[in-house]
């Protein structure tokens, strides 16, 4: 089942980009591809493929975070947008553009950077040994005031927001770049993340360090939720259900083999709900966050009503 | 094993422990008896350093300590087989065959019973080959059945091994039958060191210190300690 069960959803995140490359408020008719119309080409590759790549892999990274978030905490209802790392970087990133406006070409690293500096002040501030609930609920509070300072920020200043229709290549690249940063800080402690299956105690004791495992991987969590964030805005609850949805396709699975599940679930979800967004009402665009909390919101609420997978053993 | 050297602690203004000072025999089984809330727990955090002591200190010659709680969670869905093997990569199949684990080894850890799990996560420390296990109440949640196949198979271990074992048990019963030696903590925060065989006479002083009246039952072959 594992087997063709990946290879079907690779051939589903395909086909996604094929039909998001040719729907859209413009569309685009075959025979124009194939006979190479100049003006066709324009719009698929400087407009269509950046947006594409940018879901693609915000949508993989976001389901990533979200697993490997869940692992080291050893708490399986947490990602990025619940704990606050999305909204927090998003506000420092606008908080910096503020003061470097002239670095708004390079917002991609400016993000990552943000998400950075803000992954590590709160791994340093906030209690990590809370039961999960009370995680949440601090991470929400702590998400909602970022939201409004960004809020107060963006409109008292005049900073836009990011939006998935204005991405430009240059900003891809930059992104693809964080991506694999990040990758490498995870290559590098990939071989201690099979021991968050035991009590933090037990991994004490057999001498390995925990404490550089999580510093790792929340670096990397950090990076990429910064990039993303800055491309795509605030995604909420998504990274909390993506493996879910990995888990429940093959339960009995450890985290680090649902890791390309998750990527492509992510991808297939955010990449469909942003074709979805931009083409329903076409030419009037609607927010690809909004399509996504619709199903994602539901779904983190089903999730805690029957539990977090460790607490019904 | 390990030397207890004018050790205090107190957690807030509740005076835990106060100027201990006891040795830990090597290669025996030493069983820390005690009532509810004396520190029992605590005194083992101190042991393994997880805590440190207000003042003295914690002299240990164990060069390896393993540790096993009355509970242990597992936060991934893992198989007897990998968790044993996330403790020594490779497996000690006579050790796996004593603790009746050979026909379980593919199973979920999930699906097993609660005594079952115990043994499986007794086999997770033993694979560290300890020179000093520690077990914070470790039949707490067995039924007699697991509750007697887990000593007795410990004691059997601990035997062949020659390892030095600290257990937290209830049943005084149960901690004078499997044991050597006994730690006893009291409220008045300090600790009597004793061989098994000298304390189970001094039956006013577990009933002190339990706040309950006991008494001593002898039969031909063996004593049992119970309330009046």
């Amino acid at each position: 089942m594992s087997k063709y069960y990946r290879f079907i959803l690779a051939i589903l995140v395909i086909v996604s980009i094929l039909i998001a490359l040719v729907v859209g408020s413009t569309p685009i008719s075959l025979v124009k591809v194939i006979q190479g119309n100049h003006d066709t080409w324009q719009l698929i590759i400087n407009y269509r493929l950046p947006r594409i790549l940018v879901a693609v892999i915000s949508g993989a990274l976001i389901g990533i975070s979200g697993l490997l978030l869940q692992s080291v905490l050893r708490n399986q209802l947490v990602d990025t947008s619940i704990l606050g790392i999305m909204n927090g970087s998003q506000f420092l990133l606008i908080a910096f553009l503020v003061f470097f406006p002239n670095l708004l070409s390079s917002n991609v690293l400016l993000g990552s950077f943000a998400g950075l500096v803000l992954t590590a002040i709160w791994f340093v501030v906030l209690p990590k040994h809370q039961p999960p609930l009370r995680l949440i609920l601090l991470g929400i509070a702590t998400a909602m005031t970022f939201q409004a300072l960004t809020n107060i920020t963006s409109e008292g200043l005049g900073v836009p927001l990011p939006s998935l229709s204005t991405v430009t290549w240059p900003q891809v690249m930059q992104l693809i770049m964080v991506t694999i940063i990040g990758w490498i800080l995870i290559i590098f402690i990939w071989p201690n993340l099979k021991y968050f299956a035991l009590p933090s105690r037990q991994v004490k004791l057999l001498g390995i360090s925990e404490e550089k495992t999580i510093w790792f991987v929340l670096l990397a969590i950090g990076l990429w939720t910064g990039a993303l964030t800055s491309l795509i805005g605030i995604v909420f609850f998504l990274g909390a259900i993506l493996p879910e949805i990995a888990r429940f396709m093959s339960p009995k699975q450890k985290s680090q083999h649902l890791l390309w599940p998750t990527a492509l679930w992510g991808s297939l979800l955010l990449l469909n709900a942003d074709t979805i967004a931009r083409t329903v009402l076409a030419p009037k665009e609607l927010p690809t966050s909004a399509i996504l909390l619709a199903i994602s919101g539901p779904l983190f609420a089903l999730m805690l009503i029957k539990g977090g997978h460790h607490d019904r053993h | 094993m390990i030397d207890i050297d004018h050790l205090s602690f107190s957690r807030g203004q509740h005076k835990l422990l106060d100027n201990v000072s006891a040795r830990l025999p090597a290669h025996q089984i030493t069983a820390l008896i005690g009532p509810n809330g004396v520190g029992k727990s605590t005194l083992i955090q101190l042991l393994t350093a997880e805590l440190l002591p207000d003042s003295g200190s914690v002299i240990s010659q164990a060069k390896h300590v393993a540790v096993l709680s009355q509970h242990n969670q597992l936060y991934e869905p893992l198989t007897v087989r990998e968790l044993l093997q996330l403790s020594h990569a490779t497996m000690d199949e006579e050790l796996i065959e004593t603790l009746q684990l050979t026909p379980l080894l593919d199973q979920d850890m999930f699906d097993l019973s609660g005594g079952q799990q115990q043994l499986a996560w007794l086999g997770f420390v033993l694979q560290q080959q300890p020179d000093l296990l520690i077990l914070d109440e470790p039949t707490t949640f067995l039924d007699l059945h697991f509750q007697e196949l887990f000593l007795k198979t410990l004691q059997r271990l601990q035997e062949k091994h020659q390892m030095t074992v600290l257990m937290v048990l209830h049943d005084l019963n149960q901690a004078f039958r499997y044991s050597h030696h006994i730690w006893l903590l009291r409220r008045s925060a300090d600790l009597v060191s004793e061989s098994a065989a000298l304390m189970h006479n001094q039956i006013d002083l577990l009933s002190e210190a339990f706040e309950t009246p006991l008494q001593l039952i002898k039969t031909p072959n063996q004593m049992i300690i119970q309330p009046k």
